[in-house]
């Protein structure tokens, strides 16, 4: 606006001037006044409400100059319609020939700016600069006044949406301001509560007052930022987690403080960061207290994690150990390293295998049984990244398992000796006696000196049938699969009474004794059959028992064998041989144990106890 | 006229075999013996009067092939066939290479013994070269083996096989322990050391190793 009048600068200034006149000739006389102060006025001139509406409505205005009476408007109505069409800051100035005081104060009251007289319009351009300055003014402030409110209004949005609120505190005067989500977070009224220090300090937890008192004096003696965690409770006795971060300004002297910060209400997040934790801790938990090993490696067969029952299998220290020596599962682990390949590929193409067997090598380099389930860990779209599973040592089983093949080998062993010696010595005695009678007629007397030889010859066919019959019967007993349990024990029985009637021997079913056949697969069936056998043929060759007693029994989980006699008891300096050895490994292959009790004079117990569930469930090949 | 000794513990098929071969012109059996020792006691008094021998393999006090020597000490035109119920292929590889000249199962035809203890006696062989060379390979191997077995024995310290005699007799560790008057810690760290010197990976594997080649004994 400078030099608006400036002698040198000519030039006019447009003036857009909305003129509300009935007379022409007054119109005529306020353009000459306007262009004599410069302006170069680009006007309209209207009388009627309807008139100044529309011009208002077409067109962009810098002033409006209004008669104070017309016939058929006045500049009350003028104004009254110019502010409620919208144009709060458009200068309006009355022109009037007369006007009465108390009119006047009246019309600057209703907002006119200014009046100026019709026989002194020299105040006019000066009346019109001031408030063309006045209005840029006024709409600038609006505007400052509009963003203000705005920006407001989003930091208060901002602040409820993040649960945060802001505060100054000056300590000096214990005076604080808070906003307004302040308050709603703390639960309280803002025209209620009145933010001290004191008061404050009772809305936190009585538990973490102290945390609250600590910052306070911190800031004051030094800390120029902090953030501290704690709860306080809303008057309705809710407890809410809070996290507050300030900052602490001291004038030049550091003596007068301020403390300005935020509290952000975490309650929620804390809750899910309780939750999370806990999740993790239990999954820990499991992961570290497991008794398989746990693992996770690379597709290329990095060992990535290892839980300590996994460390402690392969002999290590610590899972930290373990991951450190070993870099490459295949180069270290497994003894065979195109088993780790072969694993690989399953893993390929099925995305996971379980019960998968290899053996392992520890840290000692001993060598271990690893029964592996495995799956893929793939990523988000699918493509595999590594594997996880779990590990168990079967090392045992697997002894127990090769054991029992040995006991199996050497009793097939000992029933092809048993027969070489003797069934088929006599057999083929026999089979030559007849060929040398079929040969040289008649009975044969003159073989031997020594009684006639068909006695020999019965004799011999009589041994070579019991040696092929206990043979037989030590070969079938594992496919004598259609009978009871009760039944294959009873027979048992039977052939024990034939070799050793001297000693009779009576059976008990104990319990669900009777339904042993359902919880026993072939496998199991046949160790304990083996076990009964085994303990039977002790009774007949060492005891000279009169009298044997078997006990089956089924009680909830327990599977209960006893076999006792009241024969002459273990000598401890006998050797029994292979049978107790043979009970033993039958026994925890099918993970039970066997007890022998003995007394010299008083008999021998053999008892066989296993969980129903311990039992090998599958058969495996003999 | 060919002099036979029949060493088999079978009697009543000794004596049957002594029928057939006194009923043939050519041979006379003129001793028989069931055991070894009974062998050994008729070979010192006449033994450079046998020419043929029917040797059993498995004789109550060892093994029939190692009376095979002693003949042909006394008599260097001595000849000996096995006659025997065994198939076992290292039995048969013991016997060739104990010099028996034949073998032949028990339940042969009659009149197949009769002309394999002709042929044996005019000095022939009933194996051909190639599988007497098979049998004496494999012979060597199972001795081999045997020694190997042997001297792995030999490594157990007494107290190792006390503890293995234990083990022979069907007692736990605890028992073996409590007998031994050792700690089962102990007890352990022997089964363990048997178990390395023996090539076994089980303490039944250790025992088995140890019957079969009488490094204890269970009866």
């Amino acid at each position: 606006m400078d030099g608006r009048y400036g002698g040198e600068d000519s030039r006019e200034w447009r003036l857009r001037a909305l003129i509300v006149e009935d007379f022409e000739d007054d119109a005529l006389l306020l353009l000459r006044e306007l262009r004599n102060g410069g302006y170069s006025p680009d006007f309209e001139r209207v009388d009627t409400h309807e008139a100044m509406s529309a011009a208002l409505e077409h067109r962009t205005w810098d002033v409006v100059l209004c008669d104070h009476s017309m016939p058929k408007f006045s500049s009350t109505a003028a104004l009254q319609l110019l502010r409620e069409s919208g144009f709060p800051d458009l200068p309006f100035i009355i022109v009037s020939g007369r006007i009465g005081e108390d009119a006047a104060v009246a019309a600057m009251k209703s907002g006119a700016q200014d009046y100026i007289m019709k026989d002194n319009l020299t105040r006019l351009n000066s009346a019109i600069e001031r408030e063309l300055r006045e209005a840029e003014g006024r709409r600038e402030r609006r505007r400052a006044e509009e963003n203000l409110l705005r920006s407001e209004r989003s930091l208060s949005a901002a602040q409820r949406i993040a649960r945060l609120g802001n505060f100054d505190y000056h300590p000096g005067s214990d005076a604080a301001v808070w906003s307004d989500e302040l308050f709603r977070i703390c639960g309280l009224d803002p025209q209620k509560f009145v933010p001290t220090y004191r008061s404050f300090l009772h809305l936190a937890h009585p538990e973490d007052r102290g945390i609250v008192r600590n910052a306070v004096r911190e800031a004051l003696y030094g800390a120029s930022e902090n953030a501290v965690e704690y709860r306080i409770v809303r008057p309705s006795g809710e407890a809410r987690t809070v996290q507050t971060a300030y900052e602490a300004h001291r004038d030049s002297e550091g003596n007068d403080i301020r403390l300005t910060g935020t509290i952000q209400e975490i309650t929620e997040r804390k809750k899910a960061e309780e939750a999370r934790r806990l999740a993790e801790e239990k999954y820990r938990s499991i992961f570290e207290n497991a008794i398989e090993g746990i693992f996770q490696s690379t597709v290329e067969g990095e060992l990535v994690t290892a839980n300590p029952a996994l460390a402690r299998m392969a002999g290590y220290e610590s899972p930290e150990e373990m991951l450190r020596e070993i870099p490459v599962i295949e180069d270290r682990l497994y003894e065979d390293p195109s088993r780790r390949r072969e694993l690989y590929e399953i893993m390929r193409h099925n995305g996971s295998v379980s019960g998968f067997e290899a053996r392992m090598r520890r840290a000692d380099d001993s060598l271990m049984w690893a029964s592996f389930s495995i799956q893929s860990i793939l990523n988000a779209s699918g493509a595999l990244i590594g594997f996880e599973g779990t590990v168990e040592d079967v090392t045992e089983r697997k002894n127990a398992e090769a054991n029992l093949r040995e006991m199996r080998e050497s009793e097939r062993r000992r029933i092809a000796r048993d027969l070489h010696d003797e069934a088929l010595q006599d057999l083929t005695y026999a089979l030559q006696a007849m060929r040398v009678m079929n040969r040289f007629g008649g009975s044969g007397d003159e073989i031997s000196g020594n009684g006639p030889p068909l006695d020999g010859l019965v004799e011999a066919l009589d041994r070579a049938v019991g040696g092929l019959r206990t043979a037989v019967y030590d070969l079938r007993l594992e496919e004598d699969e259609r009978r009871s349990f009760v039944e294959s024990v009873e027979r048992l029985i039977e052939f024990h009474s034939n070799i050793a009637p001297e000693c009779s021997v009576k059976l008990f079913v104990f319990g669900d004794g009777d339904r042993l056949s359902d919880k026993l697969s072939t496998t199991a069936r046949r160790d304990l059959l083996r076990i009964i056998q085994e303990a039977l043929v002790n009774v007949r060759r060492h005891s000279e028992a009169s009298h044997a007693t078997i006990r089956l029994g089924l009680d909830g989980e327990r599977v209960g064998v006893e076999v006792s006699d009241n024969g002459l008891g273990l000598d401890p300096r006998a050797k029994p041989g292979m049978g107790l050895t043979g009970m033993r490994e039958r026994a925890s292959a099918l993970g039970g144990k066997i007890k022998v009790n003995s007394d010299s004079g008083l008999g021998t117990t053999v008892l066989f106890e296993a969980n129903v569930y311990s039992l090998p469930r599958e058969d495996h090949a003999p | 006229m060919n002099k036979v000794m029949l060493i088999e513990d079978h009697t009543s098929f000794r004596q049957t075999l002594a029928f057939v071969l006194n009923n043939e012109p050519d041979f006379e059996v003129v001793a028989e013996a069931a055991s070894i020792s009974e062998a050994h006691s008729i070979i010192a008094r006449e033994g450079s009067g046998i020419d043929l021998a029917v040797v059993d393999l498995d004789l109550p006090d060892g093994e029939g092939t190692e009376i095979i020597p002693v003949l042909r000490a006394a008599n260097p035109n001595f000849a000996a066939l096995v006659l025997t119920a065994s198939l076992d292929r290292e039995d048969l590889a013991r016997a060739v290479e104990a010099g028996a000249a034949g073998i032949l199962h028990k339940s042969a035809d009659l009149d197949d013994i009769l002309t394999a203890i002709r042929s044996v006696a005019s000095g022939g062989r009933l194996l051909s070269s190639n599988e007497i060379v098979e049998m004496l390979r494999l012979a060597s191997r199972t001795r081999e083996r045997e020694r190997d077995a042997r001297r792995a024995a030999d490594q157990l310290t007494p107290r190792e096989l006390d503890v293995l005699e234990a083990l022979a007799n069907g007692l736990s560790n605890k028992q073996i322990a409590e007998r031994l008057y050792i700690s089962l810690e102990t007890e352990r760290t022997h089964i363990m050391n048997i178990m390395t010197k023996l090539g076994a990976h089980s303490r039944l594997q250790a025992l088995l190793f140890c019957l079969r080649y009488g490094i204890v004994d269970l009866d």
